[in-house]
């Protein structure tokens, strides 16, 4: 199953497995609280990660929360689009999917005749504890 | 070339009566069938045997990490190609896509890409008597790109080697 979530310029697919909850986020503080395990959010805006330009100013935001092995990481969306349970995304092509720096797309889905960037989301909330 | 899209299959049977061998030395043959392409203002051309298909530009996809040279992907009859910008890859500076700018499928080996052009011109069959060498005084970073030079129509026109173009964009870092 994946999700389609959407920034202020695009949108991208997660696979569902790899997000623990969604959650809404009224305000940036709210990131800090910790989970039932005490382990803080680390909340990262997703858009101007994939693409400096794609910055949002939106005050509600939702959140991708993705665990990794010691934090948790919310990625901040604008919205959850969808969920599509039965997508058959495809790999990106050779040529281009060798070449990404960093490797976050993995493949891409043609919904309503526009493809969707499939994206490693853990890979990506992995990243972010480096950034 | 004015249709929204061009399938060359038309053109592929025609090839074969003119070209015996596509990848053969352009010399070697009495006509060259090519696609005619122009990025700036210089006109290159595309061997008609990689040319599958020319298509009117339309937003593609932007992925993110993606090179400058590699910006993004489009599906094409069901099939995702990578975008080749090929003025980049030509060394030459970036432009926004305009109504004439079209998407060229082209093959080479496996590998299929949709090269971004700024106009295609016309699909020809050029004398081969017209091409030349490569002038050495060409710049390298772009003459590495060039099988050979023609005078067509009181234009030079440099026909482009995929297979470099290929093998340079699999390379680079």
């Amino acid at each position: 199953m994946l999700i389609i979530i959407r920034t202020t310029r695009r949108r991208y697919a997660v696979r569902h497995d790899d997000v623990a909850a969604l959650r809404v986020v009224a305000r940036a503080e709210d990131l800090h609280r910790q989970d039932v395990a005490g382990r803080p959010y680390v909340g990262v805006e997703l858009g101007p990660l994939l693409d400096p330009a794609d910055r949002s100013d939106a005050q509600r935001r939702h959140a991708l929360i993705v665990p990794l092995r010691r934090r948790n990481v919310a990625l901040l969306v604008d919205a959850v689009d969808t969920l599509i349970e039965h997508a058959a995304p495809q790999p990106l092509p050779s040529l281009l999917r060798d070449r990404l720096r960093p490797p976050w797309a993995i493949g891409a889905v043609l919904i309503n005749d526009q493809l969707v960037v499939q994206l490693d989301i853990r890979e990506v909330a992995r990243s972010a504890l480096l950034l | 070339m004015c249709r929204h899209t061009h399938t060359t299959a038309g053109v592929a049977a025609r090839t074969s009566t003119t070209m015996t061998n596509s990848h053969a030395d352009p010399a070697e043959r009495a006509e060259y069938d090519v696609l005619l392409i122009r990025l700036d203002d210089e006109v290159y051309a595309l061997s008609s045997a990689n040319v599958r298909e020319v298509g009117r530009y339309r937003q593609f996809t932007p992925v993110p990490g993606a090179p400058p040279t590699l910006p993004g992907i489009v599906s094409q009859r069901g099939v995702i190609l990578p975008i080749v910008d090929l003025r980049l890859v030509l060394g030459m500076s970036a432009a926004e896509a305009t109504r004439a700018s079209r998407l060229v499928t082209v093959v080479h080996e496996e590998v299929e890409m949709a090269l971004l052009v700024d106009a295609v011109i016309d699909l020809t069959a050029m004398p081969a008597a017209t091409f030349g060498p490569v002038p050495p005084a060409l710049d390298p970073a772009r003459a590495r790109f060039l099988r050979t030079v023609a005078y067509h129509n009181d234009q030079t026109v440099a026909l482009l080697d995929v297979g470099e173009i290929v093998a340079v964009l699999r390379d680079w870092t």
